[in-house]
């Protein structure tokens, strides 16, 4: 596959060529077509258990994803106030991390909901969304996700 | 062709490489300025272990890091015993004083440039203290990350007063044997 002088025909030049452009479209696509979603439950000291939440509001949530937070755990049954500054009376507090990034529009890529122990600041529950661009989802959906997996898999 | 075969082995080894990185982390920096106030002299013990032994498997740049929480939780015990005995502390193996810091749970956060890992830490004292620590640490590698968020937790622990006041020997053991209001 050389010339009499050594160099690279141009069949391997292509083939070479061919090879990284596949390899850079996978790599691109694999990127944009990732999901994971994890949790982590303490079963010795349920989420479920606890009656009155407090979900900490961040300085920057342009996104509402606190209130959405608040009005799942509602939903749910919950006692849940929202605000920057817990109460005294809260048991657990809600905590969150939405990172979003753009791509055509915004969205969001990641979503991160802990679940403490007001007292102790122990963490009882995190569950975590990690979706980019190809398998984006909307707010409200994702934290649905996130939280559903937690109280399912208390429910187990 | 050789050229074609080269990059391809290039490629290779890289993500062989990526998928064997080791499980255990560097060691844990504590600044040595942290200053703690207490008895030194007083025995202590000081116990690393693990809510769930389970390694997790987490994801970086098409390769999968083994992340070991019973070797977390081992480096961090090492490092805040270190930081003690640094201080003046005697650390035995069964002192009746204890701390007991248990590794409770990581979440890495996979960045498309960085990784963001945030580690959870429950610290006990044998006095009835309860109280929960998290650190984070962001970097290029999922790895390095981890490593800055352990150090981080080690910080936080040794800088709570409460565990400063365990430490001084100031405070009795709970009544009840709950959890102690820091």
């Amino acid at each position: 596959m050389t010339t009499g002088d050594g160099q690279p025909t141009r069949d391997s030049a292509h083939t070479l060529k061919t090879v990284f452009v596949m390899l850079l479209a996978a790599a691109t696509l694999s990127s944009c077509g990732f999901s994971q979603q994890t949790h982590f439950v303490r079963t010795d000291r349920p989420v479920g258990d606890r009656e009155s939440f407090f979900v900490v509001i961040h300085p920057g949530d342009s996104w509402h994803i606190g209130r959405m937070i608040g009005d799942r755990l509602r939903r749910d049954g919950f006692e849940v106030a929202e605000g920057e500054t817990p109460p005294a009376e809260a048991q657990v507090l809600v905590t969150y991390e939405d990172r979003w990034v753009w791509d055509i529009t915004m969205y969001m890529l990641s979503l991160k909901v802990e679940f403490r122990d007001a007292a102790t600041n122990q963490l009882l529950a995190s569950s975590q969304s990690f979706r980019t661009s190809l398998r984006r989802r909307t707010p409200p959906t994702i934290v649905d996700e996130v939280l559903g997996s937690v109280f399912l898999e208390e429910a187990r | 062709m050789s050229v074609s075969r080269f990059v391809l082995g290039a490629l290779a080894a890289s993500w062989l490489a990526g998928c064997t990185l080791t499980m255990t982390p560097r060691p844990v920096v504590i600044p040595p300025q942290l200053s703690l106030h207490g008895d030194p002299g007083r025995p202590l013990t000081v116990v690393g272990t693990v809510l769930d032994p389970k390694v997790l498997e987490i994801p970086q740049g098409g390769t999968t890091w083994l992340f070991d929480p019973a070797r977390y939780a081992e480096a961090l015990a090492a490092a805040v015993a270190q930081a003690l005995i640094d201080r003046g502390y005697r650390v035995t193996a069964d002192a009746p004083d204890e701390l007991e810091l248990i590794f409770v749970y990581a979440t890495v956060v996979p960045g498309v440039w960085r990784a963001v890992c945030f580690i959870d830490v429950t610290a006990a004292t044998s006095d009835g203290y309860v109280h929960g620590f998290q650190g984070q640490g962001e970097d290029v590698r999922a790895r390095t990350a981890c490593d800055q968020a352990l150090a981080q937790v080690a910080v936080k622990v040794l800088g709570d007063p409460a565990v400063h006041a365990f430490l001084a020997n100031e405070r009795q053991p709970a009544d009840d044997g709950g959890e102690v209001a820091p």
